[in-house]
């Protein structure tokens, strides 16, 4: 199941205002690495690693390859600190040499499969054809075979010699490389802006080298980093087995070799090899581990830990009026919803995504929601139903849901009540379906393993379902999968599936907003007609002012984390008492003949960092006064509903659409 | 329709696709895009292009960005041919039509900066000098109402209304003569739809560039074009004045459309959807009729 969440916090960025300019992006890569520990710790062991290696001659007490006779496997002393070995030779000295060769072992197969699979895989992914399908099915072919007898194979007619076998290894992973690079350059050169270049007139090479490079160095990275751990475990084997550096001179694979022979009589000997293999590859695994962390995208969150309401303080930021007391027969009564998700990068910091949001939902009522995104219109419906992600935290003083209590109550009862008497409707609903099941089996699982249904009934009641959503030919569609869907189709198996466990109320985000307009007006109606059947209540989320007067009684208006206005919808639409309502009605297109300039809101909505302490809307409202900027306003109650405006009342021309031409 | 005055002309164009699977040896199965497709646009005009998904609107949008090759038709640009055929397109051309796509974030390469973006179009046309080119960049963001603060940002911290700004200032940069809007404003806020659409307006104004708009929303369509074209199931049904194709439509699927128009009134909520109804009704009865 996807949830969407408004955009992560301060994704809206300041328009043409220029103040609160967020930190510009270079900074962002650094901050991120650095927030991550195991990068510092495992990069700054590599770099002491490589440092020393490079210094052996300098740092190495000893000659690694001429050994004191008098003085075979002794243990660690003061003169050698890590022994010597059966033959007198300086451990510690045998141990820095090695690292160079191991490091040395390491660059040559990585620099040879990032030379052979980098500049390969660029070029088949883009171009694909016939030499893709060629290239692509020898190398399946080559990574069906176990590497290491691939390379030792190699290695047996090329003759044996680290270098030599070395590359023999970089050729084995230039095939890694070559299908990692292929396969995202083929997900790559379907971007967007890989056409917008191509319309430029870029050359492929500079689409390939510019565009698609670059995005997909992330993982290319990663491979690379782990493929340095594994090259030096390679290395350490085939010096084992003889084939690699050949004696005397050092190597760590050799070193296990020689303290093989002599483990009966000092087992000591196999201890710093065998560490030093361990330690810098766990440290390579770390640093790949870390930079895949770092570039991974922010923190979306997990709905799978998704949590309830805590009981909040209650702490009120503005002094609102008491909310009307809801109905007694009121299904969902809110008060006090604040949700707030943490920073990217900034332990501890956190960004209010919904403040101090009061409503109720009666029984048998269509309440519409609305709001530009980032106004926290999603975030406030999932907080409803439990499923805002992870990091997100969400207090309330009170969400009573057919009379129980939910803020403070548990995941478990969260996902009781989700399966019972609360559906979701999300946006696009071909993303929410999943492709790898037929509609059949994701129709009747709710009513199988919810509701305990045999398989056999759980089918006829889906077929019931189709039906009732007015999918023809109902008993066939059930074996298709989603693919096999129109959206406005696939839209009515989402509601179908909702309403299956009979909801007493239905969450619809945006239900409507992905699908064609002719599409749009059967969704809705039969959205209406299901609503008025079964009496269930509906949720309706939408930014389209069109939807709400289409299909609900009352509606919620959010602007920036709160709630402006409310009351019956055509109270609110047809007489706005909020500038930000009447702005938004104002900026609906219209299937009018066109006389001047377009109404609209100027602006953007205002990331949380530029609420300030006054109205959040003052800075695009063309009836802001000074007394907008001092302090909260509340909500008021004003006949029928609720606004947040300090000029309510006043008489002013809030919905003149000449208000908004400026 | 047609004649000399024409900046592009689009004549009879069709374009199937190969569908996927079919066993080996037996013709693989087709898919009609466009069938017979005539279009054309005059310099400084809009056309809008409607329909619902599935259409073809995106793929003639190929078709005219020269990205699609055609099995039969022609396409040209001031009168000249342009080769259809294939797909790659020389480079002249590539400058003289442009194009800006639905989801602003995904057509701006995530790691370059604002400054990157604009300047390569103008790197790639290599007729301006490092310095004329950063002045070109300069005027380029402040032309789209955004600030020179901004060019040193990445896409990512701009809103959604803001990335739509760059994308239609990096298709200005060469000057085009027609830029394609596929869905432009369909994943923005209905706030911020007036205000890009004013925009591309007053760019047309002041720059006489011709635009060919996608949209499947007849109201926003409307108010841009000068003259529509309503497109469904590969063919064009309706072509026309703008204010003639939405007050006085002819084809019963405009008609459709156009009912399908919610606005923010409830008190016509009702009388609309009986509307709607009707012409869904009528609009299925004349393609059983004509099938």
């Amino acid at each position: 199941m996807t949830v969407s969440v408004t955009d992560p916090p301060g994704a809206d960025a300041p328009l043409a205002t220029g103040s609160g300019a967020r930190p510009p992006g270079r900074g962002r890569l650094a901050r991120r690495l650095r927030a991550k520990a195991v990068i510092p710790v495992a990069g700054g062991f590599l770099a002491l690693l490589v440092l020393v290696a490079a210094a052996a001659p300098l740092v190495a007490p000893f000659d690694p390859a001429t050994g004191d006779l008098l003085h075979p496997s002794q243990l660690p002393s003061g003169a050698h600190w890590l022994g010597t070995d059966s033959l007198g030779r300086d451990v510690l000295s045998r141990l820095i040499y090695g690292a160079r060769v191991a490091l040395l072992a390491a660059l040559v197969a990585v620099g040879v499969a990032v030379a052979l699979g980098l500049p390969l895989g660029l070029v088949l992914g883009y171009r694909g054809g016939w030499a893709d399908r060629v290239v692509l099915r020898a190398a399946e072919g080559i990574n069906a075979m176990p590497f290491l007898l691939v390379a030792i194979t190699l290695i047996a007619v090329l003759g044996p010699g680290l270098f030599k076998s070395m590359a023999v290894v970089g050729l084995v992973y230039a095939v890694m490389v070559l299908r990692l690079v292929r396969g995202e350059v083929l997900a790559a050169r379907e971007e967007l802006y890989v056409t917008g270049a191509a319309v430029t007139g870029a050359s492929t090479a500079r689409i390939l080298w510019r565009h698609i490079l670059p995005n997909i160095a992330p993982s290319l990275i990663v491979q690379v980093t782990t493929m340095f751990a594994t090259s030096i475990v390679a290395e350490a084997t085939l010096s084992y087995l003889g084939l690699g550096t050949q004696p005397p001179e050092a190597s760590w694979g050799n070193m296990l070799a020689d303290a093989q022979q002599s483990a009966f009589s000092q087992w000591f000997l196999a201890v710093p090899s065998g560490v030093a293999i361990l330690v810098t590859v766990l440290a390579f695994n770390l640093l790949g581990d870390g930079i895949r962390d770092a570039f991974s995208r922010e923190d979306t969150g997990n709905v799978l830990d998704a949590r309830g309401a805590t009981v909040a303080a209650p702490a009120r930021e503005q002094d609102d009026d008491e909310p009307a007391p809801a109905a007694d027969d009121a299904l969902v009564v809110v008060r006090g919803l604040s949700v707030s998700f943490p920073v990217p990068g900034q332990r501890g910091a956190w960004t209010p995504a919904v403040t101090d949001v009061s409503f109720s939902i009666g029984r048998g009522k269509v309440v519409g929601l609305v709001g530009e995104s980032g106004s926290g219109k999603s975030v406030t419906a999932m907080a409803l139903a439990g499923l805002v992600p992870s990091p997100g935290r969400v207090g309330a003083r009170s969400i009573t849901f057919d009379g129980r209590e939910l803020a403070g109550a548990d995941a478990e009862s969260m996902r009781a009540l989700r399966a019972g008497s609360l559906g979701v409707v999300f946006q696009d609903p071909l993303k929410a379906l999943n492709p790898a099941f037929t509609i059949g089996t994701q129709l009747t699982e709710g009513l199988r393993v919810v509701h305990g249904m045999s398989t056999r009934d759980a089918r006829r009641e889906a077929v019931e379902w189709l039906d009732r959503v007015r999918i023809p030919g109902a008993a066939a569609r059930l074996r298709q999968y989603p693919h096999e869907f129109s959206g406005g189709m696939a839209q009515r198996v989402m509601i179908a599936m909702a309403l299956s466990s009979r909801p007493t109320l239905l969450i619809a985000d945006e239900p409507t907003t992905a699908l064609d307009v002719t599409v749009q007006g059967e969704i809705l109606d039969l959205l209406r007609e299901l609503q008025a059947e079964s009496g269930l209540s509906l949720l309706i989320i939408t930014h389209d002012q069109g939807v709400v007067a289409d299909l609900a009684e009352t509606m919620l208006v959010m602007y920036a984390g709160q709630l402006v206005e409310s009351g019956r919808v055509a109270d609110v639409l047809g007489n706005p008492r909020h500038p930000y309502t009447a702005g938004l009605v104002a900026s609906v297109p219209r299937n009018r003949r066109r006389t001047g300039p377009l109404p609209r809101i100027g602006g953007v909505v205002p990331a949380a960092d530029e609420w300030g302490p006054g109205c959040r809307f003052r800075a695009r409202c063309p009836f802001a006064t000074d007394e907008c900027a001092t302090g909260p306003v509340p909500l008021r109650r004003v006949a029928g509903g609720s606004s947040r405006c300090v000029r309510t009342g006043e008489g002013l021309a809030f919905a003149d659409p000449a208000v908004w031409l400026r | 329709m047609t004649g000399t005055k024409d900046l592009l002309e689009v004549s009879d164009v069709d374009v199937t696709f190969a569908l996927r699977g079919g066993l080996p040896g037996r013709p693989k199965a087709r898919h009609q895009a466009l069938s017979g497709v005539s279009l054309s646009i005059r310099p400084g005009q809009t056309v809008g292009l409607v329909g619902e998904s599935g259409s073809g609107k995106s793929t003639l949008a190929r078709v005219v960005l020269g990205l699609q090759p055609c099995d039969r038709g022609r396409v040209r640009l001031h009168g000249q041919d342009v080769d259809v055929a294939r797909p790659t397109v020389p480079r002249s051309f590539r400058r003289r039509v442009q194009a800006v796509f639905q989801d602003p974030y995904g057509s701006l390469n995530p790691t370059m900066t604002v400054a990157q973006l604009l300047a390569e179009p103008l790197r790639l046309a290599d007729t301006l000098s490092t310095r004329e080119r950063w002045d070109r960049v300069v005027e380029l963001v402040e032309l789209v109402g955004l600030a020179r603060g901004h060019l040193e940002r990445y896409p990512y911290q701009f809103s959604g209304g803001q990335q739509q700004r760059i994308a239609i200032a990096r298709a200005l940069a060469c000057a085009p003569e027609l830029i394609v809007l596929d869905e432009p404003v369909s994943a923005l806020d209905v706030s911020i739809q007036s205000q890009v659409i004013d925009l591309l307006e007053q760019i047309q104004a002041s720059t006489g560039v011709s635009y060919l708009f996608i949209a499947h929303d007849l109201a926003v369509v409307r108010h841009i074009s000068h003259r529509i074209a309503v497109m469904y199931r590969g063919r064009i049904v309706e072509e026309g004045p703008a204010d003639e194709v939405c007050d006085d439509p002819r084809h019963p699927y405009t008609r459709l459309l156009l009912a399908s128009i919610l606005d923010a009134d409830p008190a016509a909520s009702a009388g609309r959807r009986e509307l709607r109804r009707s012409l869904a009704r009528a609009f299925a009865d004349s393609l059983g009729s004509s099938s």
